[in-house]
């Protein structure tokens, strides 16, 4: 066995098998324990729940970030010391229309890949930052399901807490 | 984007969750305005976009809870129940749900300049006494009134004699507990360390155990307009504290304070140094900021500066950190110290100035053996103490509710 670049094949909800080297797959969480659990038997490892497009973007991704240190969970403990600065290649990555946004998003969630689902979300945080409701809404096709009353409810209630 | 599953909202709207403007403006000139409002409310508008959202902004939007004041009457103090007293005009609603009051950790408390039944009721000692019961994880209270009315509100004497040479139309105080303790209170404590029932108020300063005191006693400027203005005493909360420090069991917890104020008159500021003779025994460090925020245009508008000379201002000023830096440093090295970091807000404001404080404050810093530890920080290494003979040890070891007792009875006596 060498440390060298070792070559694994995922197999996409779409049927489509994609080779990539170990060391990037392994920035998943979810394929790391799968080769730790299965071993490495040169089979196709099936990933259920992404097809070839959105997985072929996720490994992009994780091609680009293969080298760094592994994630700490130190931001977890408070969520108020949270920024939403997005290094520019990241930016870059992310300027993908709507339902690849929210695709990778989700592929992230479910290949355990933090880093990356860390990005999606503040990418997503930050469309929301300076809008309205109606342009938070438009923004993302949301149906608006509350009543005038209920709207006019909630920002009684709303004074309670302070603007943010 | 609605049909995210819940713990991706979750995560999205934790990346909308920043501090509430009264906690981000705090160092800037008190104000109902900037504190209050924001005009940007990313959490308030994703409520409002539909159910689904409403639900994963909830407790991240409702743990910063706000109180105006001026929206309600006086507390009607006509019954034993404490929750009656709360039955004020506006106020029936809150807290919305008893879930909800386990979330809050941050209540606002403000008053506009002009509210006049905070200033006129005698005590307020029923009003803590039924907000804090109803949010058993708070860990910060801010309180933005004007002076009287702090005053008031947290059971403190100001000096009030000279209020109308000074622009100090809000000041305010910040009570900060660590994360962590949120359950505690002095009742809590173990008999030996609790203090005397008789020693405490029941105000809000005792109930809880604060870490951290923040005070912005806002603007002097408008003083240097005036004639003989360094004979004037502003209203101060720090002065009103020191009282306060004296007998309450505060003094146990406290390991941060931070001042803030706008060319503060350098009495005020030597007066909150030798007050900090003896509280240099608990806090760990101290932060100050003395000069306007460079933002806030404050020096550009007239009708703010007057006719006071603006270098009279600076030249305070420098007087006013010169005493800090003959201060700080002494205090430190005395026996007992606790103090391990000194932080200056005003480092790099304004051009020039700077070079001043690199001399008035950086120069006898490091003359004690006190290490730069950013811009406008300064740390005191342990091994500084083993020169200048202090017993500190980082620890909470050695210290003595009696033996502080006889030391602060007489260092706040009459500074």
């Amino acid at each position: 066995m060498s440390a060298t670049s070792q070559t694994i094949i995922l197999n996409s909800s779409d049927g489509v098998d994609i080779p990539v080297d170990k060391e990037v797959a392994t920035r998943s969480v979810l394929i790391r324990n799968l080769l730790e659990d299965l071993g490495d038997t040169g089979e196709p490892i099936p990933i259920l729940n992404v097809n070839e497009a959105v997985l072929k973007k996720v490994l992009e991704w994780c091609e680009q970030h293969k080298k760094d240190p592994p994630a700490t969970n130190e931001d977890d403990s408070d969520s108020r010391k949270k920024t939403t600065d997005i290094d520019e290649w990241d930016q870059k990555f992310m300027q993908v229309d709507q339902e690849m946004l929210f695709e990778i998003i989700l592929a992230a969630n479910y290949l355990d890949i933090k880093a990356l689902l860390d990005v999606g979300c503040k990418t997503v945080a930050n469309m929301i930052k300076g809008k309205s409701p109606e342009e938070i809404r438009k923004t993302f096709n949301i149906q608006n399901d509350f009543t005038p009353d209920e709207e006019d409810q909630i920002r009684r209630e709303n004074e309670w807490a302070e603007d943010r | 984007m609605d049909s995210l599953p819940a713990e991706l909202k979750l995560q999205i709207v934790s990346y909308l969750d920043g501090d509430a403007p009264s906690v981000q403006n705090f160092t800037g000139e008190p104000s109902v305005e900037n504190w209050a409002h924001c005009k940007h409310q990313p959490l308030k508008s994703l409520s409002l976009v539909s159910r689904k959202w409403r639900i994963a902004v909830f407790p991240s939007l409702f743990r910063n809870i706000r109180l105006n004041l001026d929206s309600m009457g006086p507390p009607l103090l006509i019954s034993d129940d404490p929750l009656y007293s709360l039955r004020l005009e506006g106020f029936s609603a809150f807290p919305p749900t008893p879930v909800l009051q386990n979330r809050i950790t941050s209540l606002f408390v403000y008053a506009t300049a002009t509210n006049e039944w905070v200033t006129q009721i005698d005590s307020l000692v029923d009003f803590w006494g039924a907000i804090l019961p109803l949010m058993p994880h708070l860990q910060r209270i801010v309180i933005l009134a004007n002076p009287e009315a702090i005053g008031n509100l947290i059971d403190i004497h100001i000096v009030l004699h000279d209020s109308w040479a000074f622009d100090m139309p809000l000041q305010a105080i910040m009570l900060e507990q660590a994360p962590g303790s949120e359950y505690d209170t002095f009742m809590d404590l173990p008999d030996d360390r609790r203090f005397p029932r008789t020693m405490c108020r029941n105000g809000v300063l005792d109930p809880r155990k604060w870490t951290n005191i923040s005070i912005n006693e806002g603007s002097s400027l408008k003083a240097y307009s005036t004639y003989e203005y360094f004979h004037k005493t502003p209203p101060s909360i720090s002065r009103g504290l020191k009282e306060y420090f004296r007998v309450t069991p505060l003094f146990q917890t406290l390991t941060h304070i931070t001042f803030v104020a706008i060319f503060p008159l350098p009495d005020a500021v030597e007066r909150f140094v030798a007050r900090f003779a003896k509280l240099r025994l608990v806090v760990q460090s101290l932060t100050v900021q003395l000069a306007p925020l460079y933002a806030s245009r404050l020096l550009e508008d007239p009708e703010r500066v007057g006719t006071a000379q603006l270098s009279d201002c600076w030249s305070e000023l420098g007087e006013s950190y010169r005493s800090l830096g003959e201060e700080i440093p002494q205090q430190a090295a005395r026996k007992g110290s606790r103090l391990r970091l000194f932080r200056c807000l005003d480092w790099g404001l304004y051009e020039g100035f700077q070079e001043e404080l690199s001399l008035s404050l950086g120069g006898p810093l490091a003359i004690y053996g006190w290490e730069t530890a950013g811009d406008g920080i300064w740390r005191r290494p342990v091994e500084a103490d083993s020169e200048t003979g202090s017993a500190s040890d980082g620890t909470d070891a050695g210290f003595d509710i009696s033996d502080w007792e006889d030391e602060a009875m007489d260092a706040f006596g009459d500074h």
